[in-house]
């Protein structure tokens, strides 16, 4: 990878991997990564003949929110920094138990979508696998396929 | 045991053994029930904060503060507050919080507004209905009058008729159930308003439930018959409504071949799903369940207070 790293010039920034084929153009809509130059391969190679997403970006490194979102989209993907074309220690992406002020709930009444309540809406994680989440305020359930929709579309 | 400094924001603030405990206390409480006021809470100030039309729960909770002894500080239709003028709640109930009252009840169109006002007001704080999410006070009501007549809930059968879906009482009443042991509800609605998924998921496992559409069809097996309004406007085609009104009606003739220790509990007020002929039949119960509310929220407010 590293030679990779090389030839794309990229010798500083960030690499997430092992994203689950076809959300590699999700993860990148919701980076926002505007102006920065950014790799992205599709049905890349991975393990056991199965092919993979890849996203590389010069110069620019994921602070906490960006990187829970991958983890809510492709649940196995890692996140490495590069530095020096080197790849750092591979950080695989846990969610936490609770998560707060990453998307709105889907429950148009939830006092979390109430306009100018000073609340963020939050979320616990219920199920692990599959992914399910229950809105703090509401109770109203969410899958990870919801959660994943939310989040894409910036809601 | 103590409930005192609680917020009861969900029926699941409480325990069993906290709900049978305070079953306990209201029975203290029967001078209430015959109209005498208790000098328990003498000093003490409720927060009466309606955000929503209500007459029951209002005047229950007012009448429960009253018959302690203790006052209440009511705020009156929103159309007259600054809410009108667009306040947050988080303002409104901090506002309130500052003055010192002891209690606050809250009454919200929004899901999680009682958890949010917990979470900004100092004084314990009694959700009286958020949305369509919970009614805590009502479950503990219902409950309570089943109880009465029971003298205990595990092993009960209980249908819960009408629309399960928009209505919170059935949610907060199966949350309650699902605390006790060996209990069937049957849940009775046309499909579009059968009870929500999300809260099928938090009781699977604690009782056990069975969804139909015909109360003809599970009548002979209930010791309990639960019933809620029916709202044209919460049908996906209004022009079902005229249809469905019969069948989701209660009448003497459709309680044929029940048990003979039936009871039929409405949460009311009711429109036209509950005939006045069943009035006069020995399985109603929902006039006294009215009566109870008011017990029962003594017996809350006392604990809460610590009194």
């Amino acid at each position: 990878m590293e030679e990779t790293l090389k030839s794309l010039n990229i010798d500083s920034g960030t690499l997430i991997d092992n994203i689950s084929a076809g959300k590699g153009l999700k993860i990148f809509k919701i980076l926002n990564l505007k102006g920065e130059t950014v790799f992205l391969f599709i049905n890349a190679p991975g393990e056991r003949f199965r092919v993979k997403d890849l996203i590389a970006v010069k110069n620019c490194f994921l602070g906490e929110k960006e990187t829970l979102k991958v983890a809510l989209i492709s649940p196995g993907a890692t996140v490495r920094r590069i530095e020096n074309f080197e790849l750092k220690p591979e950080r695989h992406l846990e969610i936490p138990k609770h998560l707060t002020d990453l998307f709105k709930c889907p429950n148009s009444k939830c006092i979390t979508n109430k306009e100018r309540e000073p609340v963020k809406p939050s979320f616990t994680v219920t199920q692990r696998e599959p992914l399910k989440l229950k809105c703090d305020y509401c109770d109203r359930y969410l899958s990870r396929e919801e959660v994943e929709e939310l989040i894409v579309s910036g809601k | 045991m103590t409930l005192k400094g609680r917020d009861i924001v969900s029926v699941f603030d409480f325990s069993r053994d906290e709900i049978e405990y305070l079953f306990k206390k209201a029975e203290e409480l029967n001078d209430i029930r015959r109209g005498r006021t208790l000098n328990i809470a003498t000093g003490k100030l409720a927060a009466i904060t309606f955000f929503e039309p209500s007459t029951r729960t209002r005047l229950s909770f007012t009448m429960a503060m009253k018959r302690l002894g203790g006052d209440i500080l009511d705020f009156g239709e929103v159309e007259r507050t600054s809410i009108a003028k667009g306040e947050t709640l988080a303002d409104t109930i901090r506002m309130i919080d500052g003055y010192g009252v002891d209690l606050i009840v809250l009454r919200h169109p929004s899901e999680g507004a009682s958890k949010l006002a917990a979470e900004v007001a100092e004084a314990p704080v009694i959700n009286a209905g958020d949305g369509s999410r919970e009614h805590p006070t009502q479950a503990l009501l219902d409950l309570y009058t089943i109880w009465r007549e029971y003298s205990c809930i595990d092993g009960l059968n209980v249908g819960v008729m009408g629309d399960l879906k928009y209505g919170r009482t059935p949610s907060s009443l199966s949350y309650a159930l699902s605390m006790f042991s060996n209990v069937k509800v049957y849940y009775i609605a046309p499909k579009p308003l059968q009870i929500r998924e999300e809260v099928l998921s938090r009781v699977k496992g604690k009782i056990e439930y069975l969804k139909c559409e015909d109360l003809r069809e599970v009548i002979d097996k209930l010791d309990v018959l639960y019933v809620t309004r029916i709202q044209r406007e919460r049908l996906p085609h209004p022009e079902d409504y005229e249809k469905l009104k019969g069948l989701y009606t209660v009448t003497p003739s459709s309680l044929k071949g029940c048990k003979d220790n039936l009871i039929v509990m409405h949460p009311l007020p009711r429109v036209t799903e509950l005939s006045h002929e069943v009035d006069e039949m020995k399985h109603a119960r929902y006039f006294q369940q009215a009566v109870n509310g008011m017990v029962i929220r003594a017996a809350l407010i006392k604990e809460i207070l610590g009194l």
